[in-house]
């Protein structure tokens, strides 16, 4: 089912959580919101679940206005950070709620409920109480809890925050995967840009209780929209650069140059780590100099913290393996980088 | 007698030391110096006393012991103690829970001061609880002017010994069901009511069963304190045997009468059967809360 939020705005006493949202998620949709904590994402979740009233604005699910319908009426399905399971309840019995409540015949609750301690892989489980049972299987239960009485939508407020690294890895693959075979429309909040790219077809980065950018992971990530999206979704080396001809300039790449003065238009120079190349020599008069400060050669990736010998201040480069044998850097030693690309914004925003 | 007791604390001894000796694994340093503590402070002040009244008592034979407790007024003493404690341990289960329940949910002006007078029960000599309420509910009382014309007798009946043991228990399930009810997590009633629970539904099926336990363990501890409650009790109560007398009532009644014997063993009797009932409503706490922290 699509869900639609138009013109959303709420307000804590003197905070504002949103400021006239505005979003459009497609049926079958998995989408994530994405941005640092403030920034309003939990609310706009729990205002397209009825937790929370919109100051104003309205919610639409479907073609249907559901702002003044309560939670228990939006049949949405909602699954907590810290998973909300109810401690008295054996497995069984916090699944079955959401039908028990509903007044669903006993024999209908016992097949939904195996057919979804199939799905979740928790069989035999069933007698257990929460406290028995590990954080990523408690999660488990309360997304099966979350999808028993076959909600419209699903909404996940950072599911995999409580869980340790390795449960999560784990879980949001299984969530990719159950979203592939059931294709419920749903939403999930999380502050973690490799874990909402990893999961969703579409993020919504958001900031201040605004959205930045709506787009496909790999869109995204290759052209954000501003600064703010461009550092939130990844390390970035910022350089003070100017302008020339057109083209950015690093103020060290082109010192030597000295174009005429009223070409220049000052500004901030974006590089990603993996977007900068090291060389022994110079390969063109503008590189510039540094010296390599530390070199963490864990993994398929080498990264190296660099001092800029010019500004003295920090760049931060990854190559890979066989690109850094290649080169047989040490700590301390003097080398040149270079730009493979550099992104340019406008100045709205200062990392 | 003497020896019987030096007797006790020496059987006390050799248990401690066979307790402590089991215990030799444990990661947790002071074992030995905390539990000896404990013992030797719970000997003192709750296993000494109580075996030299049942020590006392054991000075009977087995049939005076017999005609003693099982006389048709002792029985009946039993069985209007039982009942009033038992009533008032109820009404004080219901009430407050409800109180603990608007403290927690609701904010409201002088809440800490309400906050702070739900112990005053436990502060206040209960002689004197007895005397305020037994001058209330009298005919001439200011309320029992009242009520009286009314049919409400709350003076010098079994209502009255129920009222006042309401009022004396009243703290105990407040005390307990409070903190259980500030630990649920907002987030549990919602997470019900997206699922489609009504209001009612939330409270009966989520709220209740969590603090379930929470409200037998308050219970227990009012009831226990309704059976031996004696202080108010001989106020508001008329006294009567075979009507209104209570077995802490006639206890002290055979004290005045110099009969030891018979005072201890009506104790020992009340004593046994309190155990017993508290042992069964801990069981059954212990069952309401099979599904762990």
């Amino acid at each position: 089912m699509s869900i639609s939020v138009k013109n959303v705005s709420k307000k804590f006493g003197q905070f504002t959580a949103l400021d006239k949202v505005s979003l459009n998620i497609p049926d079958g949709d998995l989408v994530a919101l994405l941005g640092p904590s403030g920034s309003g994402k939990t609310t706009l979740l729990r205002i397209i679940a009825g937790l929370e009233n919109p100051d104003e604005g309205s919610v639409l699910h479907r073609d249907e206005e559901v702002t003044s319908k309560s939670a228990k009426d939006r049949n949405v399905g909602f699954v907590f950070q810290h998973y909300a399971l109810f401690r008295h309840l054996t497995v069984f019995d916090n699944i079955g709620f959401g039908l028990s409540v509903r007044g669903v015949p006993k024999e209908k609750i016992a097949s939904r409920v195996r057919e979804l301690l199939h799905l979740i892989r928790l069989e035999g489980l069933e007698k257990r109480y929460p406290s028995q049972l590990s954080g990523g299987q408690r999660q488990r239960v309360a997304l099966a809890r979350a999808l028993a009485a076959q909600p419209r939508v699903l909404l996940l407020d950072e599911p995999f925050g409580a869980l340790d690294a390795k449960v999560r890895l784990e879980l949001r693959e299984w969530l990719r995967r159950l979203h592939d075979e059931i294709h419920v429309t749903s939403i999930f909040v999380t502050h973690d840009q490799e874990e909402a790219f990893a999961v969703a077809d579409t993020v919504v980065v958001m900031r201040n209780g605004k959205i930045e950018q709506i787009g496909t992971p790999a869109d995204v990530f290759e052209n954000p929209a501003n600064a703010f999206v461009m550092d939130f979704l990844g390390q970035v080396n910022v350089f003070q650069g100017i302008i020339a001809d057109g083209l950015p300039k690093i103020t060290g790449f082109s010192s030597s140059k000295g174009p005429p003065e009223k070409d220049f238009c000052s500004n901030t120079i974006y590089v990603r780590p993996y977007e900068l190349e090291i060389e022994i020599m110079p390969s063109a008069s503008d590189s510039l100099p540094a010296k390599v400060l530390h070199v963490n050669p864990a993994g398929p990736v080498v990264r190296i913290h660099l001092q800029d010998l010019e500004s003295t201040s920090r760049v931060f480069v990854e190559v890979n393996f066989a690109k850094f044998k290649e080169l047989g850097i040490s700590t301390g030693q003097k080398v040149f980088i270079q730009p493979k690309r550099v992104r340019i914004f406008a100045p709205d925003y200062m990392i | 007698m003497m020896a019987k007791i030096e007797f006790g604390i020496r059987v006390q001894g050799v248990i401690l030391v066979a307790f402590i000796q089991s215990n030799k694994g444990s990661p947790l340093p002071g074992l030995s110096l905390s539990l000896g503590y404990s013992v030797t402070y719970l000997s003192l002040i709750v296993l000494i006393p109580l075996s030299a009244c049942f020590i006392k008592a054991g000075s009977l034979s087995p049939t005076e012991f017999w005609t003693i407790v099982w006389s048709e007024r002792t029985r009946a003493a039993y069985s209007l103690t039982f009942t009033t404690a038992f009533l008032a341990a109820l009404i004080n289960a219901a009430i407050g829970f409800l109180v603990a329940w608007v403290l927690v949910r609701y904010e409201f002006p002088f809440k800490r001061f309400v906050d702070a007078m739900i112990d005053l029960p436990l502060a206040l000599p209960t002689a004197v609880a007895g005397l305020v309420y037994s001058s209330l509910y009298v005919e001439s009382g200011w309320l029992g002017q009242f009520l009286v014309p009314l049919g409400i007798n709350a003076a010098y009946t079994k209502f009255a010994i129920v009222w006042v043991l309401v009022f004396t228990g009243f703290p105990f399930v407040v005390r307990t069901v409070q903190p259980v009810l500030e630990e649920i997590e907002p987030e549990v009633e919602e997470a019900a009511s997206i699922l489609g629970a009504s209001r009612l539904q939330v409270f009966t099926r989520i709220l209740l069963p969590t603090v379930f336990p929470a409200i037998l363990s308050g219970f227990a501890q009012a009831f226990a304190r309704g059976l031996g409650e004696y202080g108010s009790v001989i106020f508001v109560s008329s006294n009567i045997p075979y009507k209104t007398e209570l077995a802490p009532v006639l206890i002290v009644t055979r004290l005045e009468e110099m009969a030891f014997p018979e005072a201890t063993a009506i104790a020992t009797v009340l004593l046994a059967a309190s155990f017993g009932i508290l042992a069964f409503i801990n069981t059954i706490e212990i069952w309401s809360k099979r599904f762990g922290k």
